[in-house]
């Protein structure tokens, strides 16, 4: 749910200008943000800010510039015959995902199992993706959609239900995964990887070792506070705070959580889509903010922290979808199939820092993960964590409400 | 007041030079324009009229040398300081005002009360016979109306000194000698100086009483209209001012008040009355309607000799009528001579007609043929003070 | 006559087809749009029946901060620009000699660059430790950084860095039509430069100032990204909340409706601004 939408081909320049790491998540903020701060950083330093470190001159250890082979527009091949269900993939395959949101070598791997040529490319925001397969003819087979948009998705047609026969990994799923609320019994998506979003800080500015949210609300740091520029998650932080779901649809909590973020309001420096940006920069001392995106501005400003408060925090994740309207739907489930593979999946999760939902990948995933309490929090800390779910027409009470917060004087 | 100022002059130029880049536009020039007088820059585009009138306004900095008026250095003050107005090339009216608040526009930066502004500026209209079109855009009036306007904006001022470049420049011929009618009639009744550059030699000698010749930034000749004409200092001059038959010679004999010159072409003619020594190259300057033509025995015969003896008065020179044209006044000629020496004669008695290809002979009083001043190529006496600055 | 008047529709018809397809059509169904209502999954349900309902919410008193904000905005970077864009358009055309070209396409020259990484630059000297506050420091006019990101001087900073051209080529154009010896009339007729520009150069290249602050004020009441981009929680625009109504509440007749008032206030507002100032030129 990012808001700002560049075009792609700018998107596709900054990288190509910048190499700069993209992660999964709205990506283009942050790919203009790094790029801009990579080649002027050097002068702001020379220019008599030489004491502060120059947040991007080390590239963070996740993100290597990836060759994107398709990055760009890609026209689909004209249709193929109907497909019969049958376990002969087609020639072709048409994946539309975020970049650097997959391991380096997966795709050429499948492309070595199936024979399958795979056409992979980016989209710029998640907008983006959602405005081009609405109409049900963008061309594309698989795409990766937030879990709490599957049953929307599916309502509206725009995504068809799975043949899990063609998709025996799906064996390797973790429980909690294999009948996830958003899905049950995964029947129209395939969880593909997850994330918590909590609290980063810089310990450099922020005493103590904070545990709550109301560290976003401390006035000792007016000015250098910031929220995600998102609506569902900036309300389930009040939300959970409170101690209400992060689902409410009750319209007294709803107005309670508005009134605290009315009254955090002045205090922040900015509602953010860049996250990473806002706390490598310096600029934000303690940001609302994704378990992966910390991770990356750690990599940029050592002394950058992430928790989840003790209050309880969110989990998301995304999912892979087959796309109404896909031509090549037995490639796009062996395809699926493929990622819930248990090295594929390790291979991606090691790739990206994202833990996937795949039980049997465990032991291929690098210890430093697994061991990293950001990416991979205890059980306990899990328990605590909530999942942000489809309200349908009662996700109006929430924007309504958000629309007032911005508004606001 | 008047009286006073009147051994002073109105302006005077001291070694007033402009150089624009490589180019020097006016040259150490050195005027005193008299107070009450119309004092008319001539000469062709580009001899630095039209800057040394900018530079008498304040509208252009001199590199060197200064200007003052009635004996105040002005060289440094800026336009709006000086008691001078202008009549610009292309009136410059202010396209966004209309007639009367244009006449208003300096007495307003004076801060004149309403009624005295209200009183001069109809009478500054009357003067120029536009009264009534006071509300009238510029942008509906003709180009005399224009003229008339930006000449009553600059005059409305009172001024001591009106400038004017080139006013009626973008008129046709007709209006533009009803406007120098009028011209000359504002300035006797305002009574103030007028400086007038133009390159039309006509209407400098129309209005003028004093003109100054430019060419490549200096002044060539001063004088008066009269002076100018019959006595031009040099070929350029000469040529510039009404027309004139040049003939290139050398002196071959001088009596008390006769002599006799050999053109180029080797024929003889009478010379002035005081000539150099014999052997000495002389130009001169015969203007058209100096000659007489004499109709000679032979009709339609070609002349063949040279004619003309080196020792008396008959010297004449013998030629073919080539062409002639009717001018109403006059009849106009071109004279072939014997040696090929073509010259233009003014016929004004209707008696003395010639057909193309009759024999005449030209005859002058020796009064009327003007040794000129060895011509100055342009530039040349400008090298002097040219140090830094390229040839043109 | 009548062949005459054809042709002149001929010669018409690709403009008014233009201004239909690119503006009335559009306008049209965003208006449309407007009096619908929004289903659960973001579509634009008109079939429900048609009301003016998202008017009255839009007329909510909650939204006029907003409106105030970009009203704010719109107004400084329309008076900066017109103030920083004069002096140069002026030098430009009066001093620019040969080299005008030159200088009008350096004027243009930040447009090779994607307006995001221009103003994400921005970002780069505007924040805590970025240059400005570096060189603050570091000549001792400051000790601690100050917050200039995310707040309303940044916001202004940018939307006037980014509309500049947009200001400056028109008053270029205006003042380059100005006869300088219309200048130098009024310096002529007892102006100092001053009053010769105000009473002379400034009504003559009024048609310039007027076209350079639409051309200024209208992107600028409707620019969502810069306020994004450099501003922060205080600094959200009416723009800024269309296009998140457009988008992530994907609240399509809501959005229609605000959007459809913006337009229809600009428009309202173009329109009258051009009658008064023509009437007054006109006199």
């Amino acid at each position: 749910m990012t808001d700002r939408q560049p075009s792609g081909e700018e998107l596709a320049r900054l990288q190509a200008l910048m190499a700069v790491p993209l992660s999964r998540r709205r990506l283009l903020q942050r790919a203009a943000g790094l790029g801009a701060l990579a080649v002027i950083a050097p002068a702001a330093a020379a220019c008599g800010t030489a004491a502060s470190p120059s947040p991007a001159s080390s590239p963070s250890p996740t993100a290597a510039p990836q060759p994107s082979a398709s990055a760009g527009a890609s026209t689909p091949a004209a249709p193929t015959a109907q497909p019969t269900p049958q376990p002969k993939p087609e020639a072709e395959l048409f994946v539309y995902n975020y970049a650097d949101y997959i391991g380096d070598t997966t795709i050429a791997d499948f492309e070595a199992k199936y024979g399958v040529k795979v056409t992979y490319d980016f989209f710029d925001t998640y907008d983006t993706m959602t405005a081009k397969i609405a109409d049900g003819h963008s061309g594309y087979d698989v795409t990766f959609v937030t879990s709490v948009d599957v049953p929307g998705f599916f309502k509206n047609g725009l995504v068809q239900p799975l043949d899990l026969a063609l998709i025996p990994n799906r064996a390797n799923l973790a429980a909690e995964w294999a009948n996830p609320g958003y899905d049950p019994d995964n029947a129209h998506s395939m969880p593909y990887m997850w994330w918590t979003t909590g609290v980063a800080y810089d310990s450099a500015r922020v005493s103590g070792e904070p545990t709550s949210w109301k560290t976003l609300w401390d006035p000792a740091y007016k000015g250098h506070l910031a929220m995600l520029d998102d609506y569902r998650e900036t309300f389930a932080a009040a939300l959970i705070q409170l101690g209400f779901s992060a689902n409410t649809v009750s319209d007294t909590e709803l107005d309670a959580a508005l009134a605290l973020l009315q009254q955090q309001k002045p205090l922040l420096r900015t509602y953010t889509a860049d996250d990473i940006g806002a706390l490598a920069s310096g600029d934000v001392w303690v940001c609302h903010a994704w378990a992966a995106d910390a991770r990356q501005a750690m990599a940029e400003r050592p002394t950058i922290k992430y928790y989840l408060p003790e209050e309880g925090a969110i989990r998301g994740s995304d999912t892979m979808v087959l796309l109404a309207g896909a031509q090549h739907p037995i490639a796009a489930q062996l395809f699926i199939d493929f990622m819930l593979d248990a090295s594929v999946s390790a291979a991606n999760t090691n790739k990206t820092g994202y833990m996937g939902p795949n039980e049997a990948a465990r032991t291929f995933i690098d210890p430093s993960i697994l061991s990293d309490p950001t990416l991979n929090p205890g059980e306990a800390a899990i328990a605590k964590l909530q999942e942000l779910l489809d309200l349908g027409p009662d996700l109006a009470k929430y924007h309504d409400r958000w629309s007032k917060l911005r508004a606001g004087a | 007041m008047e009286a006073a100022t009147n051994a002073v002059p109105e302006i005077r130029l001291r070694d007033l030079t402009k150089q624009f880049r490589e180019v020097l536009a006016v040259d150490h020039v050195n005027l005193e324009i008299r107070t009450g007088e119309f004092f008319s820059l001539l000469g062709p585009s580009g001899c630095g009229k039209t800057t040394t009138l900018r530079m008498m306004g304040g509208l252009e900095a001199p590199t060197s040398g200064t200007v003052e008026i009635r004996g105040n250095d002005v060289t440094r003050q800026p336009p709006e300081r000086r008691p001078v107005n202008t009549v610009f090339q292309n009136y410059a009216l202010f396209p966004h005002l209309n007639v009367f608040e244009n006449v208003a526009f300096g007495l307003r930066r004076r801060h004149e009360t309403k009624d005295e502004i209200r009183r001069r500026v109809g009478d500054a209209l009357a003067l120029v016979r536009l009264t009534g079109l006071d509300t009238r855009s510029p942008d509906r009036l003709s180009g005399g109306q224009q003229q008339r306007v930006a000449l009553a904006r600059a005059l409305v001022c009172q001024p001591m000194v009106l400038l004017l470049d080139e006013p009626l420049g973008a008129l046709d011929l007709k209006l533009r000698k009803q406007l120098q009618v009028e011209l000359k009639r504002i300035q006797r009744e305002v009574g103030i100086t007028f400086v007038y550059v133009t390159h039309d030699q006509e209407e400098a000698l129309t209005l003028s009483d004093r003109i100054a010749v430019m060419r490549a930034g200096q002044v060539e000749q001063l004088g008066s209209p009269e002076e100018l004409y019959d006595r031009p200092r040099n070929r350029f001059v000469a040529g510039f001012i009404g027309t004139t038959n040049i003939l290139d010679g050398e002196v071959v004999s001088v009596s008390q008040d006769r002599s006799v010159v050999r053109l180029g072409t080797g024929e003889l003619c009478p010379g002035p009355g005081r000539a150099p020594a014999a052997g000495q190259p002389v130009e001169l300057a015969i203007r058209p309607e100096a000659i007489e033509l004499r109709a000679m025995p032979g009709g339609a015969e070609r002349a063949s000799s040279l004619g003309g003896s080196p020792d008396g008065g008959a010297s004449a020179l013998r030629g073919n009528i080539e062409q002639s044209a009717y001018l109403g006044t006059g009849i106009s000629y071109i004279v072939r001579t014997v040696g090929g020496q073509l010259v233009t004669v003014l016929c004004t008695r209707p008696a003395d007609r010639f057909d193309t290809g009759d024999l005449v002979e030209l005859a002058w009083e020796p009064a009327s043929a003007l040794v000129l001043a060895p011509t100055d190529e342009p530039g040349q006496a400008a090298a002097q003070s040219k140090t830094d600055a390229q040839e043109a | 006559m009548m062949r005459g008047r054809l042709r002149e529709g001929a010669l018409l018809f690709p403009g008014i087809s233009w201004l239909f397809v690119f503006f009335a059509a559009p306008l049209a169904i965003i208006f449309v749009v407007s009096l619908g209502q929004r289903d659960a999954y973001g579509g634009a349900v008109l079939d429900k029946g048609l009301s003016f309902a998202n008017y009255l919410r839009a007329l909510e008193p909650s939204f006029l901060p907003t409106v105030a904000n970009s009203l704010k905005y719109a107004t400084a970077t329309t008076l900066l620009a017109i103030g920083i864009s004069y002096p140069i358009a002026y030098w430009i055309s009066r001093h620019g000699g040969r080299r005008k070209g030159l200088l009008l396409i350096l004027v243009m020259l930040p447009f090779w660059t994607s307006w995001v990484i221009r103003t994400y630059a921005w970002m780069i000297i505007l924040r805590d430790n970025g240059v400005l506050n570096g060189v603050l420091q570091a000549t001792g006019i400051t000790h601690d950084p100050l917050i200039l990101l995310n707040t309303d001087f940044a916001v202004v900073l940018g939307m006037t860095y980014g509309f500049l051209p947009f200001s400056i080529l028109p008053l270029y154009v205006s003042i380059d039509r100005v006869d300088v010896s219309v200048v130098a009339a009024a310096r002529d007729l007892y102006s100092s430069p001053g009053q010769a520009f105000r009473h002379v150069t400034l009504p003559l290249t009024m048609p310039g100032v007027i076209a350079a602050s639409l051309l200024t004020f209208i992107p600028a009441i409707g620019d969502f990204v810069t306020p994004d981009i450099l501003g922060g929680a205080q600094t959200t625009t009416i723009a800024k909340v269309i296009q998140s109504l457009f988008l992530s509440a994907r609240d399509w007749p809501f959005g229609a409706a605000l959007g459809f008032l913006l337009i229809l206030a600009t428009v309202i507002g173009t329109v009258s601004t051009l009658r008064i100032l023509r009437a007054e030129v006109i006199g």
